[in-house]
């Protein structure tokens, strides 16, 4: 059995260190901060197949929504807040009805389950919606987990395995034997710098992990896509399954550098609704910006009539961790010998976090993967700046 | 980016927030000397915490003014002021936005020039006000420049609760503080207050809370209120003061130079001792209890560990117990804009500020209790202070201020002040007394010290955060399980500060219980809170709202 240091006590490292426990590895979790206090705190805890166009990313996500529902079953659908609610997609206009529905067509080719939903049968899922909405697509396996919790519960789950989980950690580098091979991790703890040994070393740091990677030697370019997300007042549950604007998966695919809008609308435990989010690549620019926000709010407004009086009560922010091929980078990297990456997970990190694990515990293992690893591979960086 | 001369008749000189003594003392040390400045604030009329008064009826309201006056201190000061201030807004140099609330600050956002659908109609209501549109300046368009700054403010007064703007070239945010809370057994039974909240309804109202009132929790504030209630005709049974008096004589030193202060305080121990109040000191409240409503207190002396003491607990009948263990500073509107904090005396954040009350941001001032809780007397300083920094800045980079003197200012003792050099004998007086109410404030902040004892107290079956109703177990067994003990980790595990209040009333509660628990010392570290007040999705969805310009745009062809 490997000693493996899971950098990152995110969502992402949680189920790195959740499966590899499993295994019976010798695991550690290090964090510069508390639990989930990353992105992971920082977005909603949308499980989504319905936003995936067929292709490596969708099978990932296919796998992990079952991977959700046997952690909801062993560690209790209450501890992570987990819900199967299922998503409804809904068009403003029939041009885009058109464009979601040969979408919808094409992911269930992929063996996505969905559902055309005809304009009058809309308020049977959602009665309080727009009246004037020409259609939409009902995708049952969409799920939802509360990110905080959820991840406080898997390395819960790690720790009875016998995982360590340290905080207060911060990672500095990685020290190699002569032949290549990762020796241990060097960190500053309370200001001085300690060793930790170690077999391998899981990159699991999110939106740092641009940083991270470079620091370790085996750097692979990770960066961030700010999102605000806008809370409302608590309410009786008026708003049932996930419902977003169809605008949201063309966003998702999108290349384009601009700021992007399209609504997900979703009621949680505590009875607030949320409502999000944007994506614009502003760097870490922490300021929120109320000309977005407002953006926001009118399309939210748009398809949940009700919301316009409803109050505002919070607005965060957070950094999607992104790669240039909006990919995730799940795998060995070939530059040195025991070095993992499990990062870039851009907005769907807490969906895609048990499949990722699994994956690197499988290639930790020497097994074979469930989802083929190689298009997640960080040798396509290698090779391209090579 | 330099503003155009029309842009500048949309932009005021100066905007404050906040009209308590320090938002106030700003306010008029900078239209005194001919800065337009717009003064905004929640409240009905001007004074803050410390000078509440009701909304005025009827000009002149004096008699209103004297009816509440017996609860109120250095009024003679609040008129001045307030008629000065008076007086600006009717020679068009100043508007007092009251019951505006503002929800936001920022610096000027390219997304605000941009004429939004559902913008172009003006909300009615402001006090006197012409109002421009946000529409007619698209210079600034594309451009991140913080030459000035967007005050976003709902206006309460309007049932719509309309949005409005108000676009400036430096701040002054006086947004004072709010009642420190902490949990026991009982604390969230009807009948339980806050101590300033029972304060606010006597200075306010001239309303008494309750007949049989106990005063509980630690700071000289106790006796104010104490005394206030018994003037007003209420049985104080007990104060129950935390900290011990003999402490004071630790800091002597300190207390003599600011003899005002000492004389308020001998003032109000004057006046219970003549209503035969007596003050328990080194004891605090047990639990509180009652069917439906608080019937008892029972409180306990504080033993030589720091416990209370359960044995020699007394049981008092009340019908209402006024709890107050000092007041937090209200921090959202200066961390939105980016300026740095500090750990206070009491532990918790407050900004960090310079000789003229200068933020880490440029062009933002602050003054009064965001900078550290001194009471009323230190904010006045601190406004002044800020308000004239203000007008320096803003005449130093353009015409609108400085220049235009104003013959009779605020108070005799600056009549004169028309040179600079006057002006800097003022700054000098000003800079020496903001240090001594200062260091005053730390001495009683040194004495008064929030004890531990109440966490010993606090049962698991206890309510901490009552929007979410988690229990003092529930943090406590979060904390345990996760480790967790920064106050943000223990709210998203187990939601105490995720409902209505966001933690204002729970937060620093939320995180000494989970810190003691790990047995590590509370952060407390600052939390952002980019809405600062409640607002509507359809308010918002309306697009920008429209720029109240300032008042007195002619006067720049005079
Ligand atoms: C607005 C918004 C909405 C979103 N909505 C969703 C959604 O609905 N569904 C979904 O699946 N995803 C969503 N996401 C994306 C999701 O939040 C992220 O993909 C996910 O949280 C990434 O998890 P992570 O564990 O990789 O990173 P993080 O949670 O950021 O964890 C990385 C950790 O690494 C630590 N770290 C960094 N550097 C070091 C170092 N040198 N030493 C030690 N530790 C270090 C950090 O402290 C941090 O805790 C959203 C994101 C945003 C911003
Ligand atoms: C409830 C209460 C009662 C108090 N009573 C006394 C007392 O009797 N004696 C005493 O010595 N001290 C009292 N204090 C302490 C008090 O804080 C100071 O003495 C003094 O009032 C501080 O002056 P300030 O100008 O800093 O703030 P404040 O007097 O608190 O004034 C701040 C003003 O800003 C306004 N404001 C804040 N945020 C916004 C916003 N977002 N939008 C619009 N307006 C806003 C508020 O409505 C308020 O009018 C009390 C404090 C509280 C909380």
């Amino acid at each position: 059995m490997a000693r493996v240091v899971v950098v990152g006590a995110g969502m992402v490292g949680a189920a790195c260190a959740y499966s590899l426990a499993r295994d019976g590895h010798e695991v550690t979790v290090v964090d510069r901060g508390p639990v989930g206090g990353g992105t992971t705190s920082r977005g909603e805890g949308n499980i989504l197949v319905s936003d995936k166009s067929a292709g490596p990313e969708l099978a990932l996500a296919l796998r992990s929504v079952e991977l959700w529902r046997r952690i909801a079953e062993r560690l209790g659908a209450d501890t992570l807040e987990w819900e199967p609610k299922g998503g409804l997609v809904v068009a403003t206009t029939d041009e885009t009805l058109g464009a979601l529905r040969e979408f919808a067509t094409q992911q269930a080719a992929a063996g996505v389950s969905c559902e055309p939903v005809e304009p009058g049968d809309l308020s049977g899922y959602e009665p309080n919606l727009a009246p004037d909405l020409p259609g939409g697509v009902f995708y049952p396996g969409d799920q939802q987990v509360q990110p905080v919790r959820a991840t406080a519960a898997l390395l819960y789950a790690a720790r009875i395995d016998g995982a360590t989980v340290r905080h207060g950690v911060e990672v500095l580098g990685v020290r190699t034997r002569s032949d290549g091979q990762v020796w241990s991790v060097e960190c500053r703890v309370d200001g001085a710098v300690v060793e930790i040994d170690a077999d391998a070393v899981v990159n699991a740091t999110g939106t740092w992990a641009g940083d991270v990677s470079a620091r370790i030697g085996a750097p692979v370019p990770v960066l961030p896509r700010r999102g605000f997300i806008l809370v409302t007042e608590p309410l009786p549950r008026v708003v049932r399954h996930k419902v977003y604007t169809a605008d949201y998966v063309s966003n998702v695919a999108s290349g384009a550098a601009g700021l992007e809008t399209s609504v997900v609308v979703e009621g949680t435990r505590g009875g607030t609704v949320l409502i999000g989010a944007s994506r614009e690549r502003v760097g870490f620019d922490t300021t929120i910006s109320y000309a977005v926000v407002r953006t926001m709010a009118a399309q939210a407004v748009r398809i949940f009539p009700f919301l316009d009086r409803v109050s505002l009560l919070r607005v965060y922010t957070g950094f999607r961790p992104y790669c240039p091929d909006h990919l995730p980078v799940i795998g060995a990297d070939s530059r040195i010998g025991g070095v993992y990456h499990a990062c870039g997970h851009e907005g769907a990190g807490i969906g895609l976090a048990p499949a990722t694990g699994e994956m690197i515990a499988d290639l930790v293992s020497g097994r074979s993967t469930f989802v083929p690893a190689e298009p997640f591979s960080p040798d396509r960086f290698v090779f391209e700046a090579a | 980016m330099t503003i155009s001369p029309s842009e500048r008749d949309q932009v005021w000189d100066v905007a404050v927030i906040g009209a308590g003594p320090a938002g106030l003392a700003a306010t008029v040390a900078a239209a005194d000397r001919g800065a337009r400045v717009a003064v905004i604030d929640a409240e009905p009329a001007v004074g803050g915490q410390f000078w509440r008064h009701p909304a005025p009826r009827h000009e002149p309201n004096r008699v209103r003014d004297a009816e509440i006056a017996p609860y109120h201190h250095s009024l003679a000061r609040y008129w001045r002021l307030r008629d000065r201030l008076a007086q600006h807004v009717a020679a068009g140099r100043a508007a007092h936005l009251s019951r505006y609330e503002v929800w936001a600050v920022q610096p000027a956002e390219a997304g605000a020039a941009e004429p939004a659908p559902g913008a172009a109609e003006p909300a009615p209501g402001a006090a006197g006000s012409a109002r421009g549109s946000a529409g007619s300046e698209g210079g600034a368009a594309g451009t991140t420049s913080s030459t000035f700054f967007d005050v976003l403010a709902i206006d309460a007064a309007t049932p719509q609760r309309h949005e409005s703007m108000v676009r400036a070239r430096t701040l002054v945010l006086a947004p004072g503080a709010f009642d420190l809370q902490i949990p026991f057994p009982g604390w969230d039974l009807p009948g339980v207050l806050t101590a300033g909240g029972v304060q606010s309804l006597i200075k306010g109202h001239g309303v008494l809370a309750g007949k049989r009132v106990v005063v509980a929790g630690t700071g000289p504030f106790l006796l104010s209120v104490g005394a206030g209630l018994v003037r007003r005709g209420a049985t104080v049974p007990a104060i129950v003061e935390a900290a011990s008096p003999a402490s004071w004589l630790r800091h002597p030193g300190r207390l003599f130079s600011a003899t005002s202060k000492l004389a308020e305080g001998a003032a109000y121990a004057n006046t219970l001792t003549r209503h035969g109040v007596s003050i328990l000191t080194k004891w605090s409240v047990l639990r509180a209890d009652g069917r439906g409503r608080v019937e008892s207190v029972t409180v306990a002396p504080i033993d030589g560990t720091g416990e209370l003491d359960p044995d020699r607990a007394r049981r008092i009948p009340v019908d209402v117990l006024a709890v107050g263990w000092g007041f937090v500073p209200q921090l959202e509107l200066p961390l939105a804009l980016g300026c740095a904090t500090r750990a206070g005396a009491s532990g918790l954040p407050v900004t960090v500020v310079d000789a003229d009350q200068r933020s880490t941001v440029p062009g933002v001032y602050l003054a009064g209790e965001v900078c550290g809780v001194g009471g009323a007397a230190l904010a006045l300083v601190e406004g002044e202070i800020a308000g004239l920094a203000a007008v320096r800045a803003v005449g130093a980079t353009g015409p609108a201020g400085a220049a235009r003197a104003v013959s009779r200012p605020d108070e005799p003792e600056i009549a004169d002040m028309q040179g600079d050099l006057a002006m800097r004998r003022r700054r000098i007086r000003l800079a020496r007394r903001r240090e001594r109410l200062r260091t005053f404030a730390d001495a009683l902040a040194a004495v008064y010290q929030i004890p531990g004892s109440w966490l010993g107290a606090l049962t698991d079956d206890t309510v901490v955060c009552r929007c979410e109703e988690v229990t003092a177990g529930a943090i406590r067994e979060i904390a345990r399980d996760h480790r967790a003990a920064d106050a943000r980790t223990v709210k998203l595990l187990a939601r105490p500060g995720m409902g209505h209040c966001q933690g204002r009333i729970c937060g620093y509660a939320a995180e000494c219980v989970a810190a003691h628990e790990l047995g590590t010392p509370a952060a407390h570290r600052p939390v952002t809170r980019p809405v600062a007040a409640p607002l509507s999705l359809g308010t918002l969805a309306a697009g920008w709202p429209a720029a109240i310009a300032p008042v007195c745009r002619h006067q720049s062809n005079v």
